[in-house]
């Protein structure tokens, strides 16, 4: 353990607020994105993120420090008397409060896990958002996309009958 | 009028610019892919710009679809054999699959075999031979048109039934079970069942004892479900076969005697039976629906109950003589139940006329006739 912590590369990812943020390679490389980059050498100093501010960049920093595989944000080595089991739900539990978010930051969070490549992420925040609105109605589906009804009233009628059962 | 064909005009142009809090298209088909099949249906009803979204053709690979149709066997007027149909079920009167399969390298004589989540199983005959004897067994999806082709049987046994195995949520591959039976003198001399699969490209074959676990299907359709082919038997009992060919288990059926008219499909994630009972007190036959809510523990739920003849028509009537007190013999085929509603889908009459059944709304409807 000591070599690789003495080894550790670390990697400034810069956002285009100006915010920069000193990470190790190994939390930056969670993001498939910067994997690429940093594996065809495009990454000598920083890397510049673009589109991603530096409060949800921060936040995917987070995210990837917590799920970088067997060392924490701290550096300190996961313990190899710590079942795999109670370490998957101790990051369950940890996942459900860090995307305790509103609806912009998580459509934020969105994007920028996928623009970054960040399976885990992505999924979390998408199947956060299906569980939220799935059973929705119609109205309320409409007013959390932010969306407006546009269909003509015979072609709403039309969209209706082909997919009642859907409304069952 | 005029302004008020202005307004709607006006309306519809702004249609393009509500898109879900500047998320991208793709990010957007990410999100809904991970909603069932009737939850993406709803979306479609939020506007045009989802339903667009959510019917395109390039989406349409990512999201989970529901049931658009059957595949049927048609009498052909230019030659001597049937030919592949497609009866259109959802409604929304796309033409999105190639019913004739002519993308197929061999398609004079399609027989269609089974059909599983959207791909089917069909076997050709080989371009010139008439007869059945030399013929090519293929896997294809009717709407990307793409094909694979079984390598041919080492032995040739007289009887064959396969059924095929395919659940794209778990796995990209498919399996092909293929149950046969030759005869000795007296009984037959060798039952068994060979399962194909195409992540290896092989068959694997296991030959059993007909005894309690094994009995080949006496009832199609089989259900893939949970890696495993399920049918019905005689016994009568529901055998559950692994991808190994090995039986992993047996499940009684909740309406026990002979299963002429016994049915099982899998809906909404779980296996449904479906069978006409008759109630000797009441001198009525009752279709009766159950689904099996605790599949380790093996327990049916009655779901649904009605009499036979508000379904069927004078056919279910109670009338002792016939098979299980139904006269419905060569009248009746079930075809589907739907897989994400109470809805069940059969045939009546001679002339096939294919007919749905709502259960929640006890509404019966006649669709075409085949």
């Amino acid at each position: 353990m000591a070599t690789r912590e003495a080894g550790k590369k670390m990697i400034m990812l810069k956002s285009p607020d100006g915010m920069e943020f000193e990470v190790e390679e190994a939390v930056a490389m969670e993001s498939q994105t910067i994997r690429k980059m940093i594996e065809d050498d495009c990454a000598d100093t920083a890397i510049l993120i673009p589109n991603i501010n530096s409060k949800i960049l921060s936040r995917v920093i987070e995210y990837c420090n917590k799920h970088v595989p067997t060392t924490g944000a701290t550096g300190a080595a996961a313990s190899d008397t710590v079942a795999p089991a109670a370490l998957a739900e101790d990051l369950k539990i940890w996942d459900a409060e860090f995307i305790k978010v509103n609806r912009a930051t998580r459509f934020d969070l969105i994007q920028a896990a996928s623009y970054l490549n960040i399976k885990g992420l992505l999924d979390l925040t998408s199947q956060t958002t299906i569980d939220t609105i799935s059973d929705n109605s119609l109205e309320e589906i409409r007013s959390f996309l932010s969306t407006k009804n546009d269909y003509l009233p015979e072609e709403e009628q039309t969209i209706r009958r082909e997919n009642q059962w859907a409304f069952q | 009028m005029n302004l008020l064909l202005g307004m709607v005009k006006g309306r519809r142009s702004k249609r393009r610019r509500c898109s879900a809090a500047n998320l991208t298209d793709d990010l957007v088909v990410e999100i809904l892919s991970r909603l069932p099949a009737r939850s993406v249906c709803r979306f479609k009803c939020v506007s045009t710009t989802w339903r667009d979204l959510i019917s395109h053709p390039v989406h349409r690979m990512k999201l989970p679809q529901t049931l658009a149709g059957f595949f049927t066997k048609h009498d052909s007027e230019t030659v001597l054999w049937s030919v592949p149909h497609f009866t259109n079920v959802s409604g929304t009167g796309l033409p999105f699959v190639s019913p004739s399969l002519d993308f197929l390298p061999v398609h004079k004589r399609i027989f269609l075999l089974d059909s599983c989540n959207g791909l089917l199983l069909c076997s050709c005959c080989a371009a010139g031979e008439l007869d059945m004897i030399y013929y090519h067994q293929f896997v294809c999806n009717p709407t990307t048109k793409e094909w694979v082709a079984l390598p041919d049987h080492n032995q040739a046994e007289k009887w064959r039934c396969s059924c095929l195995g395919f659940n794209p949520t778990m796995a990209p591959h498919f399996y092909v079970f293929e149950f046969f039976k030759d005869f000795g003198p007296l009984a037959p001399s060798v039952v068994g069942v060979e399962v194909y699969s195409s992540e290896t490209g092989e068959r694997v074959r296991k030959e059993h004892e007909l005894d309690n676990d094994f009995s080949l299907p006496d009832r199609l359709p089989g259900v893939f479900f949970n890696d495993c082919l399920h049918y019905l038997t005689h016994k009568p009992s529901i055998v559950v076969v692994d991808t190994e060919g090995e039986v992993c288990r047996n499940i009684p059926v909740p309406v026990p005697g002979e299963q002429w008219f016994g049915f099982i499909q899998l809906s909404q994630g779980r296996l449904h039976y479906a069978n006409f009972e008759a109630d000797h007190e009441d001198e009525v036959v009752r279709l009766v629906v159950y689904v099996l809510e605790d599949y380790d523990k093996q327990e049916w739920t009655l779901k649904h109950t009605a009499e036979a003849s508000h379904v069927v028509g004078s056919h279910g009537l109670y009338e002792p003589g016939w098979v299980s007190y139904i006269n419905l013999a060569e009248k009746f085929e079930w075809v589907a139940i739907h897989p994400d509603c109470n809805m069940i889908f059969y045939t009546v009459e001679w002339d096939k006329t294919l007919m749905s059944y709502d259960i929640d709304r006890r509404q019966v409807q006649e669709i075409c006739t085949l």
